[in-house]
């Protein structure tokens, strides 16, 4: 489904990435874990083309994608959930759905843009309650499953999260897995980071360790839980 | 004529070179809203564009014309403008490059106008209305052609917060506006919205100069950059980035200097406007309505 191969980004002097490689299955569930500033959301950014990698491939579905613009691989069924609950706070909570319908999707999509948006409200009836509200009136969850509903208006094959669950309380982290779960049940292949593994465990198939822009571990579900059993790997990130 | 009749006369006109000040502001804050970029060649635009549309009076072309030609160019200027000078900047959000491009273009536009046009003053003629069409209204006498300045920027300001606020398209440049790269995360093409957003912007510079060359009578190189302050000033004592402000701040404007002008002196009118905006902005640093920039990665 997707292939990183030994890709290198650099901020000036900072290396964020240091030939990282992976290969994603798809619908999956796939986890990268790694303490703030090891590299995840730059990795995340390389694939959805908001950066360019200095070095290294990205494969999507056996095609080069790496050189290609944002907007190109939004196309392509890639759709990108920043950190740091990004919406546009100053429009509603309705436009914010509409300007995540409208850009990414066909003519003859277009059509169905109302149903579509209707399905997201059936689904979260709050944020269809909230509809004319400005979405940074929002809850911080309610606001992180408007993004998640946004990203996936483009019916994306790919979908990437960017610490989803950071700054949520519990509760809502469990509704936000939740919908991943459905999303994977619907065949979305998905990538998701957190800093805790403990959360990722919780949803992931497989999952890659990164540190200071290297991939250090990687393994299916039971590795991931050996690992948080470890005394060096757990002290370190596992909290 | 009563002393009120001459207030409500100064303030009337002071309404109708407020508007275009105002539409100036608001030609300001749409490259703003999505380059945090101000425009300093905004000014010669406007002057640009009204000799542009002057000298093809003068060939014979008539307005229907005319118009359509000169904002087709200075359409094209502000495409050049942010595809070649601006958007090679943003990549480096702290230069200051910007300020030398926008006054670069906008100097080097007023140079070639004195190339081409001459550094005298042109005659613009009347548009529509001729100089001496009054309109009388509860008594007080309204020159059509002012009246004419008020209605078309008032229009034309509430046309843009339409197409703002309710199409997709205004709808997508705030979004640009708010979150550039979340926006093309969504598909939006951010770095067209910002060529768009200059575009239209010179657009608005150019229907500005056509309104107020009209009222001026006379046009001269210069004339862009020195009402272009004014819209300036306005857009900051409204407090930058706001349409509201940019409304309120250019009548405001407006009113003071021609009431400075008929108690005062007209030459001490834009003196006074700029004495009034120190101490506002030493009052309220944000302006009216300012919206707080908030920087994002
Ligand atoms: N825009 C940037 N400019 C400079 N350095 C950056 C930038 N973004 C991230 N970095 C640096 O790159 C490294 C990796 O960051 P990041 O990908 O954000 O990691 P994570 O998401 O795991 O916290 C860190 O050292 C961080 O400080
Ligand atoms: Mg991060």
């Amino acid at each position: 489904m997707l292939k990183l191969t030994d890709l290198h980004v650099n901020y000036g002097p900072i290396k964020a990435l240091q030939g990282v490689s992976i290969d994603i299955e798809p619908n999956n569930i796939t986890a990268i874990i790694g303490a703030n500033g090891s590299g995840k959301s730059t990795m995340l950014s390389v694939i959805s083309g908001l950066i360019i990698p200095d070095q290294g491939e990205i494969y999507y579905k056996d095609i080069a994608i790496h050189t290609k613009p944002v907007e190109e691989r939004v196309k392509q069924g890639i759709a990108h959930v920043m950190e740091g609950r990004r919406l546009f706070k100053d429009q509603s909570v309705h436009d914010n759905l509409l300007l995540g319908f409208y850009f990414r999707n066909s003519k003859e999509n277009k059509k169905n843009m109302l149903k579509q948006i209707n399905e997201v409200y059936d689904r979260f009836p709050i944020l269809g309650e909230k509809k004319s509200q400005l979405a940074g009136t929002l809850s911080g969850g309610q606001q992180q499953l408007l993004i998640i509903s946004m990203a996936i208006l483009s019916k994306p094959q790919l979908l990437l999260l960017d610490e989803p669950s950071l700054g949520l309380a519990p509760i809502v982290v469990d509704q936000v897995y939740q919908y991943l779960e459905e999303l994977k049940a619907q065949g979305v292949t998905i990538i998701v980071s957190e800093q805790m593994a403990a959360l990722a465990i919780r949803i992931a198939d497989y999952g890659y360790v990164l540190e200071r822009g290297k991939v250090v571990g990687k393994g299916d579900i039971h590795y991931l839980k050996s690992m948080m059993e470890s005394d060096e790997m757990s002290s370190v990130y596992f909290g | 004529m009563s002393s009120l009749q001459f207030a409500l006369e100064l303030i009337f006109t002071g309404l109708c070179v407020g508007a275009v000040y105002s539409l100036i502001a608001h030609g300001f804050n749409i490259t703003f809203w999505t380059t945090k970029v101000v425009n300093f060649g905004h000014g010669p635009f406007i002057m640009f564009c009204s000799m542009l549309v002057l000298s093809f009076l003068m060939k014979g072309l008539p307005w229907i014309v005319s118009i359509p030609l000169g904002f087709s160019i200075i359409i094209l200027l502000g495409y050049i403008l942010e595809r070649f000078s601006i958007r090679p900047l943003l990549k480096y959000p702290t230069s200051m490059g910007w300020i030398v491009s926008t006054l670069g273009l906008g100097l080097f536009l007023q140079a070639l106008a004195s190339k081409i046009w001459g550094a005298q003053a042109l005659a613009f003629p009347p548009f529509i209305f001729q100089a001496t069409d009054y309109v009388s209204i509860f008594g007080i006498q309204l020159s059509a052609q002012y009246l004419l300045v008020l209605v078309m920027a008032l229009v034309i300001m509430l046309l843009m917060e339409v197409i703002i606020n309710k199409t997709i398209w205004g709808k997508a440049m705030k979004a640009v506006a708010f979150d550039p790269n979340f926006a093309r995360v969504m598909g939006i093409k951010s770095k067209m919205v910002m060529t768009l957003s200059f575009m239209i912007s010179a657009l608005l510079a150019g229907v500005a100069g056509i309104l107020i060359a009209p009222i001026y009578g006379t046009i001269t190189p210069e004339f862009g950059m020195n009402i272009m302050v004014l819209g300036f000033v306005a857009a900051v004592l409204g407090g930058i980035g706001s349409s509201k402000g940019a409304l309120f701040g250019g009548l405001m404007l407006g009113v003071i200097e021609k009431l400075v002008g008929g108690y005062i002196s007209t030459s001490a009118e834009h003196g006074v406007a700029f004495l009034i905006l120190i101490i506002i902005l030493a009052l309220k640093p944000d302006g009216f309505f300012g919206v707080k920039v908030v920087q994002k990665v």
